[in-house]
């Protein structure tokens, strides 16, 4: 497999929005990378509409994906993109989601005939995997969710996705387990190992599946484990997970996250788990991100860095309901929309530099983790992954230490502040990576005979170890 | 050593074997890249015979026919036995047989020209007297028409393919110029006849060329366009890679630098990508420059993609009108055979995608050239010549004249509505609705493709192949009033016509549109040009 050993961007200062090494096109229309933010708009349909076939369908089509489109139109935005991410139950009812991307497609393609706004849909298929049954096709014989994991993609594709997304679940269970115990170690071995290791076996084939249908194989986030310490981290009232640690998760994420680009998808990648900006860093490929505008959805400390080099902005998962303004999806559309229009226009005006340091400044040190993402540090994680040069478990442990030492030197020279408790846990990890043996056989050794032990629910078989 | 030749007359050109008799083994292959006639399809060739004759038709085509087997590289008198197939007008205007019976469609229009329909039986003839450079007494074996509009080259593609044998409901086109298209419903056989033009074989396209080094047969899609480059060997080689949507290359293949034109599959290619990548609409390219470009310079421009949608759509709405006629829907038709040089190459699955298939079938068997096939055999084994008969008699064959037809007329509408016009697949399928016609399906999944040659012609004998380029002949006359203004040479769009002194003008019949065109005629200031009255030299 073709690791990443040269870094697409020379330099940090080199990346900005809405520009990316390696744009795409794809879609009725739509370019990515190549000049202009696109808004990204995600939603969820409301609860209770998996009661009927016909009410998901109508939910997804007539009312969501038709009121965004319509309010973009009517905004006069000339471009959109729209994210189906499957609900659970679309992962095993796969013929009627078929049905339901099929639908989407139909709905864009005309709107495309009859408004010429550029459109192009992504499809995000869940992975309903569980580890206790098994995470690879012929194990699990009870709910044959890996099985159903690669029909969805299939059927994705066959139905029209121009872009496919998932967020693979794999080394979950061991990253759960370190989190709540604030193990680096254990999400260096869940995420950077065992999430790497998942992640391949499931893009080889999805890129596959994705060529075969001519849709863009867009990649996957680590939204399961990265995004989920990001939340727990929460903001500066909340302390049940230290920032710092979630700082490197954020890092180690991204080492596992530009596996799929390595087995050949192609972005734009997904953006839950906020490591894109390192991603884009290393491959050159478009990225959305998620900021500000996915308040709904998400809580984190960057709303405005995020921006700072998008190529699709996104929203996430806004529940279908009607508000003062129309329905929440044609709402919050219209918030991307506009902040793209504003991006668009510094990049027309030669203002986008001055436009994406603004992002940047107005969060950088407002966390450890803002601090890490904003681009001239999330570059520098980037490098020591490119760097690393060797296995999974490697390159990410570098992106940690790498991590470490960018929060250090900025405590150090007062750039971010941080509490005891964020300091005492930064200290911590360092201390705890650096003593981890060079040698990956020896590491994947111990933490197989570790975790297995002291975790039930992990079985090595389902890495194909 | 007795000889024999093998010879498929097409529209776009002339395939012809030398075949030693004493063993049936295939000595040398000659073909030529184009058609003497002037025009670029049946109809236009159809029209040259009505307006210009017959005779001159037949003498044009016989002084190709004969160039080519004087490139055979085996002695002409030890020739003994000719096998012929072909379309019923190719075969017509080599027998000089009339073509009015073809030329004028339905009843009323036979009974008031006071045409009479001619038959096309199975015979055996001599070579010499149709006008062959042959000895006297040389067998000319003459392969039967089902009836008398559908051909012998349609009776070969249902022969050689195995369609005749396949129980379940299936399709047979030999795509060329003149796309001959059968279904067959149980034992019932629906044909008809779409003159589809050239582009599908890479002529009347900007950058058109056949398949030669340099060529840019097809476009292969791995997230990205990369061109197909073929090589010295005619092997297609990896090129450079596009985004299209973008208008960039995104990297260079070995390839780089090699290509010198494109392609009919190639051109089939460059339809599908830019459907793929959504640079259709309204009938242009929705490129900056309104051009679509691989590498080297060789580009494929709004005309050419419509040239090509053109054809697609009369051969989809051929193919969609034999399905109406035999009462089945779209999902009752799951095979099909492709026939001839372009059904061969071409990507099948990308040919599906675009319309050149029926978007139901899932089993497809790309065949090679049939009518060359069958005429080598009828060659190798005269007494074929009276089991063909006995096929042809036996078919029950409805043969749907495409050009009188009303469910064509409504579905070609469509089609050219939908390529030119922009017109969505929905409105397409809603206007067919309110004539009863099922809709259109799109394409699903991947079809199973069984290539069952290599090559469109698979043996071409131990002389290989020779490519004539040298056809065609000039027709030449002088008008009385001509001033010598030279705008007819200007108007020209295939610079066929010169003029050789004042008021004396030359046409290379190859290279002109015919009766298609008449542009020189049409532009005559002096309105003196008559094409009609040019002769051959």
């Amino acid at each position: 497999m073709p690791h990443f050993t040269k870094m697409a961007y020379a330099k940090a200062e080199d990346m900005v929005f809405g520009v990316s090494k390696k744009p795409l096109s794809y879609g009725l229309g739509i370019k990515v990378g190549a000049g202009k933010v696109i808004p990204e708009a995600k939603y969820a349909p409301r609860p209770g509409s998996i009661q009927s076939e016909d009410r998901l369908k109508r939910e997804f089509v007539d009312y969501i994906t038709k009121d965004i489109i319509h309010r973009n139109v009517n905004l006069g935005f000339p471009d959109l993109q729209l994210e189906t991410e499957w609900i659970s139950h679309m992962g095993t009812d796969i013929r009627t989601s078929q049905e339901i991307v099929q639908m989407q497609k139909e709905a864009i393609e005309n709107a495309h005939g009859r408004y010429g706004i550029n459109l192009a849909i992504r499809q995000t298929i869940p992975d309903l995997r569980e580890w206790e049954l098994g995470l690879r096709p012929g194990r699990d014989c009870i709910r044959f969710h890996p099985e159903q994991l690669f029909e969805c993609a299939e059927a994705a594709c066959a139905g029209g996705a121009d872009v496919l997304s998932v967020e693979t679940l794999g080394g979950k269970e061991v990253c759960d387990r370190a989190v709540t115990q604030g193990d680096i170690v254990g999400f260096l071995f869940g995420m950077g190992c065992l999430g790497s290791m998942d992640a391949e076996y499931v893009w080889k084939e999805f890129v596959s599946i994705c060529r075969r249908h001519h849709t863009v194989p867009g990649g996957d986030t680590a939204c399961s484990g990265a995004n989920t310490v990001m939340f727990m981290s929460g903001g500066f009232m909340d302390n049940d997970v230290q920032k710092t640690f979630s700082a490197l998760c954020r890092c180690i994420s991204a080492a596992r996250t530009l596996v799929p680009f390595e087995c050949g998808a192609t972005g734009p990648g997904k953006d839950c788990a906020y490591e894109g900006i390192i991603i884009k860093a290393i491959t050159g490929l478009p990225i959305s991100q998620e900021g500000k505008n996915a308040g709904c959805a998400h809580f984190d400390l960057m709303g405005n860095l995020m921006a700072q080099c998008c190529d699709l902005w996104s929203d996430e998962s806004v529940e279908y309901h009607p508000d003062f303004g129309g329905s929440s999806v044609a709402c919050w559309s219209a918030c991307l929309g506009y902040e793209c229009a504003l991006m668009n226009t510094a990049s027309a005006c030669g203002q986008a530099q001055v436009l994406r340091d603004i992002y940047m400044l107005s969060d950088r040190a407002r966390s450890p983790e803002s601090y890490l993402l904003a681009f001239d540090n999330a570059w520098k994680v980037g490098k020591a992954i490119v760097d690393a040069k060797g296995s999974y478990y490697l390159r990410a442990r570098a992106a940690a230490i790498a991590g470490a030492n960018i929060l250090l030197d900025g405590h150090r020279k007062g750039e971010i502040g941080m509490s005891r408790r964020q300091l005492e846990m930064l200290y911590r990890m360092i201390r705890d990576l650096e003593s981890l043996p060079d040698d990956e056989d020896v590491f994947m050794e111990s933490c197989i005979r570790r975790y297995s032990s002291e975790m039930p629910q992990f079985d090595p078989a389902n890495y194909g170890m | 050593m007795a000889y024999g030749i093998s010879m498929d007359i097409g529209t776009s050109g002339t395939r012809a074997h030398a075949v030693d008799l004493s063993n049936g083994r295939i000595i040398s292959t000659a073909i030529t890249t184009c058609h003497p006639l002037p025009g670029a399809n049946i109809m236009d060739h159809l029209t040259f015979c009505i307006r210009v004759g017959s005779d001159l038709a037949h003498d044009i085509l016989m002084d190709t026919v004969n160039k080519v087997i004087r490139n055979l590289k085996v002695d002409l008198k030890q020739v003994e036995r000719v096998a012929i197939c072909g379309n019923p007008i190719q075969l017509s205007l080599f027998q000089g047989i009339p073509v009015d019976d073809l030329a004028f469609a339905g009843e009323n229009a036979h009974k008031a020209r006071n045409i009479q329909a001619q038959k096309r039986n199975a015979g055996v003839f001599d070579a010499a007297a149709v006008g062959m450079d042959l000895k006297d007494g040389t067998e000319l074996l003459v392969p039967p028409a089902i009836r008398h509009e559908i051909g012998a080259d349609a009776l070969a593609m249902m022969y050689k393919s195995g369609f005749l044998d396949q129980k379940e409901n299936c399709m047979v086109t030999d795509y060329g110029t003149n796309a001959e298209m059968a279904l067959k419903v149980g034992d019932d056989i629906y044909t008809g006849s779409a003159a589809a033009g050239p582009a599908m074989e890479g002529q009347s396209i900007l950058h058109g060329m056949l398949a030669a080094p340099g060529a840019i047969s097809d476009l292969e899609y791995n997230f990205r366009w990369k061109c197909k480059v073929l090589d010295e060997n005619i092997t297609a080689q990896d090129g450079d890679e596009f985004d299209f949507g973008l208008e960039m290359c995104t990297g260079e293949g070995p390839m780089h630098g090699k290509a010198k034109g494109i392609t009919g599959t190639g051109v089939v290619a460059a339809v599908a990508a830019v459907m793929s990548s959504h640079l259709w609409r309204k009938g242009k390219l929705t490129t900056s420059d309104g051009k679509l470009h691989m590498q080297d310079g060789i580009y494929v421009d709004s005309k050419d993609i419509s040239e090509a949608c053109k054809a697609i759509g009369a051969m989809r709405a051929g193919h969609f009108a034999l399905v109406e006629h035999a009462g089945i829907k779209f999902d009752d038709l799951d095979i099909m055979y492709m026939a001839g040089a372009s059904g061969t190459y071409v990507d099948a699955a990308k040919a599906r995608d675009i319309g050149l298939l029926p978007p139901s079938c899932s089993t497809i068997y790309q065949i090679g050239n049939t009518s060359l096939s069958m005429a080598t055999d009828l060659l190798r084994n005269p007494e074929l010549l009276d089991e063909l008969q006995g096929i042809a008699d036996m078919i029950r064959a409805n043969h749907i004249m495409f050009a009188s037809d009303k469910v064509f007329e409504q579905i070609y509408i469509q089609e050219l509505a939908y390529w030119d016009e922009g017109m969505t697949l929905e409105m397409y399928n809603k206007n067919l609705a309110r004539d009863g016609i099922q809709p259109l399906p799109k394409a699903k999944g991947y079809p199973t493709v069984h290539r069952i040659v290599e090559r469109d012609i698979p043996d071409l004998g131990e002389y290989g192949l020779i490519m004539l380029d040298d056809i065609g002949t000039r027709l030449e006359g002088s008008f009385d009033g001509c001033t010598g203004c030279g705008r007819c040479v200007k108007e020209c769009p295939e610079n066929a016509l010169t003029m050789t002194s004042k008021g004396h003008f030359s046409v290379e019949t190859k290279k002109c549109l015919g009766t298609a065109c008449y542009r020189c005629q049409l532009h005559c200031p002096e309105k003196v040009y008559k094409y009609d009255q040019l002769k051959m030299i």
